[in-house]
């Protein structure tokens, strides 16, 4: 089982660190200057939850802090809110993500559908505490339509391209435990 | 099996559990104290922005060339067409040259005559658009000129046609650029030919909207928008657009500046107006001297006015 090697960790955990990066990097590129009517999907969030429910292992706290705080940084958000509510997020489906291994597809995707909608409305909330101007309404919710739409998306090249999938019945780690 | 694994996870559950407390506290602690010393974490953002963002510049610059490649590619098939409009448009052109040389001799004829003292400091960097802002709510671009090449907060920054936006955060390479686009933007603009004074408030949209007009009967779409240079922040005189009507019946500006290509932007220098700052001194006539051979000194003056 030379899948299972805790190097194979390693590589995914760094794997989904490039991912986060090229998304960066495109969200970056300066092709729309001028304001536009459409809004890209929030797809590092989307990837980011994918994982956690598929393989929590490959999506530790540190790293999903720590490069979406990176993204708040360079796209002028509020540093650390978005990053801390992801992390939170990424968290209760790590916590489900065991539990999820026997459901249907699409209650995964409600579920998902249902931490981002958590994480858009605790932002908004938070935003409205500390009294800092927050984003237009319809943008925001034109993002999180996108990305629960995509996330099925997210979900398919994570299973075919990257082979992230939930561990099969009886499948062990590198000390032989089951997963 | 099971139970090795529940061991493991009695060892090992706590431990995550407190790496994650400290992520989340590292996070919310960020964002707490942003909200409360909002410029030095603004600083800190620049700072990494300034680390991160020209790393990226050699993949970026061809990534961008080869997109905007295939649009200029794109817009090949109605080659023709285009070609018709661009005529046409060389026509009117070579008229209104013909027109704005004549003017500018004029104009260079009666500024000497007047012997005008135009400012010389007013002159300007270039710089190249590295990256935007990369979320769709704010409008901004990053220009890969910053406190080397003595850049300041508060610049305005131009392309060939108009104002496109201001500095706001310079880092040591590079430096951001709010455009008027943005909603945090605020710029005191005069609108010719009527010379009412206004805001031109950034709302993310493509056009941004006239607030706080005096009298908007006196506007018609058309009119020229230019900046004022009330505050003291912008040169005055820039010009930003042209005022149109959306269909609510509200004033926006059509900017001059060609926001969907942004690629070398112009920074003009402007250390500020100089400012007066003593009121004006008494004017009054001098003193007649009693005896114009000996120079009066305000002490002798003083005792003959006891005396």
């Amino acid at each position: 089982m030379a899948e299972h090697r805790p190097a194979r960790v390693w590589v995914m955990r760094s794997l989904y660190l490039g991912l986060s990066f090229f998304i960066i990097f495109l969200h970056l590129l300066p092709l729309a200057t001028s304001p536009n009517r459409w809004v890209a999907p929030d797809l590092m969030m989307a990837l980011t939850f994918a994982w956690a429910m598929r393989r929590p292992e490959y999506v530790p706290a540190l790293c999903v802090g720590g490069i979406i705080l990176l993204a708040d940084l360079l796209f002028q958000r509020p540093p650390g809110l978005t990053a801390g509510l992801i992390v939170v997020g990424a968290e209760t489906l790590r916590a489900r993500a065991v539990a999820n291994r026997d459901m249907p597809y699409l209650v995964e995707w409600m579920s998902v559908a249902g931490v981002m909608i958590g994480v858009v409305l605790a932002q908004r909330l938070l935003l409205a505490i500390f009294f800092i101007p927050a984003p237009a309404l319809s943008l925001v919710l034109q993002e999180l339509m996108m990305t629960i739409a995509l996330y099925p998306v997210v979900v398919m090249l994570s299973h075919f391209v990257f082979n992230v999938r939930r561990p099969s019945p009886g499948e062990v780690d590198s000390l032989g435990q089951r997963l | 099996m099971a139970k090795d694994r529940a061991q493991s996870e009695d060892f090992t559950a706590p431990l995550k559990r407190l790496l994650l407390g400290l992520v989340l506290l590292c996070l919310f602690a960020i964002f707490l104290v942003w909200r409360i010393d909002s410029p030095r974490v603004e600083r800190f953002r620049l700072a990494v922005i300034d680390r991160v963002v020209p790393n990226f510049d050699w993949a970026m610059v061809p990534v961008t060339g080869t997109i905007n490649l295939v649009r200029d590619f794109q817009s090949y098939q109605r080659i023709y067409q285009q070609n018709q409009e661009l005529r046409r448009e060389l026509q009117q052109m070579k008229s209104w040259k013909e027109a704005a040389l004549q003017l500018e001799q004029e104009n260079a004829r009666l500024l000497d005559l007047n012997s005008v003292r135009l400012d010389p400091r007013l002159t300007h960097v270039t710089g190249v658009v590295m990256a935007d802002s990369g979320s769709p709510f704010r409008q901004s671009v990053l220009l890969n000129v910053g406190r080397r090449d003595g850049l300041l907060d508060g610049w305005a920054t131009m392309d060939g046609l108009g104002l496109v936006g201001r500095i706001s955060g310079v880092g040591e390479n590079a430096s951001r650029v709010i455009l008027l686009t943005d909603t945090t933007s605020r710029i005191p603009a005069v609108i010719q030919p009527s010379g009412q004074n206004a805001l031109v408030v950034g709302d993310n949209t493509r056009s941004p909207p006239i607030d706080f007009l005096e009298n908007p009967d006196l506007v018609r779409p058309g009119d020229r928008v230019v900046s004022s240079g009330d505050g003291g922040v912008f040169p005055a005189g820039l010009v930003i657009g042209q005022v149109a009507k959306d269909p609510g019946g509200r004033l926006r500006v059509r900017l001059s500046a060609d926001y969907e290509r942004l690629e070398f932007l112009r920074v003009l220098r402007n250390y500020g107006a100089e400012r007066i700052e003593d009121t004006g001194k008494l004017i009054r006539p001098e003193e007649a001297p009693s005896n114009p051979e000996t120079p009066i000194e305000p002490e002798q003056t003083s005792e003959a006015s006891d005396g």
